[in-house]
């Protein structure tokens, strides 16, 4: 699509081309293991330029491609690789850029699931993973040896939210030609732009907003060059990840009124995120647009806006009352994920998600995703629990 | 279902709980990322087991369970977990088994994105692999080392159809320590049981005759007892899943499994007997003829053989050979296998520890549910082609 378009025109156009699909809007849904060609001649010539056309199932169909054009465009990067969650992708960028002997440096505020495959299938196959503070900023060049390859951001962290300096970390790292990597699912590719800030790769759990109504899981991997590219795709390759193309569908689909659930989100979620800031049960707001969250001022500097899902830190409380006011909760869920249409809480402990770095919260942690609800009744869901969670009830 | 349920009553039955599904005979297509657990305690109890409940999406919906209880019944394994692709199967099971400073060894006629898979990723996290001759049989021990952790075999293979002889194979890999991970996608885990023959961790591109309609990319890994948590470990840690969608098409694909399978079998042995009466034709590479390299195994090992295999032609000219692919009607030139149409493609005989004496002019069929009169006839009007050049 031509450059200098507005967002949202991009979000409504980009991954559509009806001269290709029969004038339809949206492309189909192909169902495909096998490709067909005509000649054997046809075969080996389509076989130079395997990942530039449709060629087996395995490495896409035109419908996955709608979805990948369309991922590259919201990041700004130059193309992006399907797989078949936010995991697969993370696991498959990591491993694109490693091998035996390599060291890794790893946030400590990172996913979980992340942190489990460096510990476990890295340190197997011999790539030491080190993990810093979040908010090491330039200093990371402390923590670099010759054997350093990839630096492994996400910020914020998706549930202690430290929003990192990532100019003053891909400076230092690109100085000695080390990637970086960030998991930039928080802000959708919406609200902050990876590659006008130094990063090389992008990871989305399009799970989340993309997809936006807790229906799909997918994840993408979105590379500022193509050599980039193409290295996370022959490695993708290798590995024999493929995704259906429902998903990538649904996805597409959900790309669509990503920029207006995103505002509603955004909106709700301050909104609820205020009226936690007033209560006498909370301690603190870990929420990037607010300055109590730590790299707060980064964020001012470098993003656009801020989606639906921050942290609280209670004050101490014991348990049978926090769960009496999770369990009984009309409209916030429990359970995992986030960015779909509808509303979530859970409970955790920091303490126990990041060994290196000190936490200093003193009760438990409560991560909210605010959802496309009334924001009216979200409050007053939460104002009967906190009702609970002092012993009322 | 009873416990001494037949193969083809499984494949009616396994997967279905309509008292769980509204009475529906189908399980519906659940859609999921996030599942609500209602309360702390129900949350607890669940991520205590995620492997056997309704978790996280990325962990599995019911449909995908169906489709996952219905190949573990077929296969005769206690787990199956279904990936993305047949080679996700392979890379998943091979990463849940070595670590860096491993050696494995594998079968030299394996389907070349295996072998990719072992020079192109494996060796780079210290990973080394030996290739094997598929019909080494015991001397197989010979090859082992003290860091050998994993065999990894396919039979017959993909495009020369060698027999293996998995019962020794396996035998003295276990007496070693060490795992013996197969490539059943050929015998389908119907006409070869794999667990009875001793193989541990079997699995299968059902992208072919499981999904059989050339619409899905799925892969399944099968195993029972102590290699059920490693693989699910490492199917967890990578992150692969698949979508309920072609869990659906899949699981939709096995009701028809065995009468498919069956008419490839029936129109596979029908093409293949014409052909080897050819004078164009040198050999046949099909586990149920003679000429084919390990048949008498595969007569005591198999029930039965399928749609795919290969010919040798007499020698003629590449030219003369893709003219005759060009001009067929009825067989589609393409990857992949399984599915209910008819394909041709030249052999792939990349190999390094044996060398392949047949002629380089060698093609693999897939026959398909067509008339098998039509395919023989399509066939027949490309070989005068190629007489016509001689």
């Amino acid at each position: 699509m031509t450059k200098g378009k507005g967002f949202n025109t991009k979000l409504v156009h980009m991954g559509s081309d009806p001269k290709l699909q029969k004038g339809a809007v949206n492309p189909p849904v192909y169902r495909a293991s096998t490709v067909i060609f005509p000649t054997v001649q046809a075969m080996q010539d389509a076989e130079k330029i395997k990942f530039d056309t449709t060629y087996y199932g395995v490495h896409g169909t035109p419908t996955t491609f709608a979805l990948e054009e369309a991922m590259a465009e919201v990041e700004g990067g130059y193309r992006a690789v399907s797989v078949s969650s936010g995991l697969a992708a993370i696991t498959t960028a990591l491993i694109s850029f490693l091998q035996a002997g390599d060291h890794l440096l790893m946030v400590d505020s990172v996913y979980g699931p992340t942190r489990n495959f460096c510990n476990t299938t890295l340190k197997r196959f011999g790539i030491e993973t080190t993990y810093y503070d979040p908010l090491i900023g330039s200093d990371i060049g402390s923590l670099f040896r010759p054997e350093t390859k990839v630096i492994f951001t996400e910020s914020p962290g998706s549930y202690t939210f430290e929003v990192q300096d990532i100019p003053a970390i891909t400076k230092v790292a690109n100085n000695h030609n080390i990637k970086v990597i960030i998991d930039n699912t928080w802000s959708a590719g919406h609200y902050f732009k990876p590659f006008n800030f130094g990063v090389d790769i992008s990871i989305q759990a399009t799970t989340k907003y993309q997809a936006g109504h807790a229906d799909v899981i997918l994840g993408h991997i979105i590379a500022k060059t193509r050599e980039d590219w193409l290295k996370i795709k022959i490695n993708s390759g290798t590995l024999g990840q493929a995704v259906a193309p429902d998903v990538c569908y649904l996805a597409l689909r959900g790309l669509r009124t990503m920029s207006i659930r995103l505002e509603h989100h955004q909106e709700s979620a301050l909104t609820v995120a205020r009226w936690l800031k007033e209560r006498p049960e909370v301690e603190t707001i870990l929420h990037p647009a607010f300055d109590t969250c730590p790299g707060h001022e980064i964020w001012k500097r470098d993003f656009t806006g801020s989606s639906g899902l921050f942290s609280i830190v209670l004050k101490n409380v014991p348990t049978e009352r926090l769960n009496a006011m999770l369990d009984g909760m009309d409209y916030f869920a429990m359970g995992f994920s986030w960015g779909g249409f509808e509303s979530l809480i859970v409970a955790s402990d920091p303490a126990k998600l990041r060994p290196k770095t000190k936490w200093h919260g003193t009760g438990p942690l409560l991560r909210l995703h605010v959802g496309q609800e009334d924001v009216s009744d979200l409050i007053a869901d939460l104002e009967r629990g906190l009702k609970r969670l002092n012993g009322g009830l | 279902m009873r416990k001494d349920a037949k193969r083809d009553t499984k494949l009616a039955h396994k997967g279905s709980h309509p008292a769980d599904q509204s009475g529906i005979v189908n399980p519906p297509i659940y859609r999921a990322s996030t599942v609500d657990y209602g309360t702390v305690a129900k949350m607890k109890s669940l991520s205590k087991n995620p492997n056997d409940n309704f978790v996280y999406g990325r962990f599995g919906t019911p449909t995908s369970n169906a489709f996952e209880e219905t190949v573990a019944a077929l296969e005769g394994a206690d787990r199956t977990i279904a990936v993305g692709s047949g080679l996700a199967a392979i890379s998943a099971a091979m990463l849940a088994f070595v670590r860096a400073g491993d050696h494995v060894l594998v079968c030299d006629n394996a389907y070349s994105p295996t072998r990719n898979l072992c020079e192109n990723f494996l060796k780079r996290f210290g990973v080394e692999t030996t290739y094997y001759n598929p019909l080494i049989g015991k001397e197989i021990s010979e090859l082992f080392q003290a860091n050998t952790k994993l065999i990894y075999t396919e039979s017959p293979g993909s495009h020369t159809f060698e027999i293996q002889d998995i019962p020794t194979i396996a035998k003295a890999a276990h007496n070693a320590g060490i795992k013996v991970i197969m490539d059943n996608t050929w015998g389908a885990g119907y006409f070869f049981k794999a667990f009875e023959h001793g193989i541990d961790i079997s699995v299968q591109a059902a992208t072919k005759y499981y999904v059989g309609h050339s619409d899905a990319m799925i892969g399944t890994i099968s195993m029972s007892g102590e290699n059920i948590q490693p693989v699910i470990d490492s199917v967890r840690v990578l992150g692969y899943n698949i979508s309920p969608d072609d869990a659906y098409l899949a699981l939709r694909g096995m009701r028809t499994l065995n009468v498919r399978l069956k008419r490839h079998e029936k129109n596979g042995l029908k093409v293949a007997d014409w052909l080897a009466s050819r004078p164009e034709i040198d050999r046949v590479l099909h586990p149920a003829f003679s000429s084919c390299p390990g048949h008498e195994i595969w007569k005591r090992d198999f029930t039965g053989s399928n749609g795919l295999f290969g010919v040798v032609f007499k020698p003629t000219t590449e030219i003369a050979m893709n003219a005759f692919i060009d001009g067929l009607e009825l067989f589609s030139l393409g990857g992949s296998w399984g599915g209910y149409e008819s394909l041709v493609l030249p052999t792939n005989v990349l190999r390094t520890a044996t060398k392949w004496t047949e002629n380089q002019q060698s093609i693999r069929f897939h026959i398909g549910l067509e008339d098998p009169e039509d395919l023989i006839k399509d066939i027949e009007s490309g070989l005068k082609d190629i007489t016509a050049d001689d």
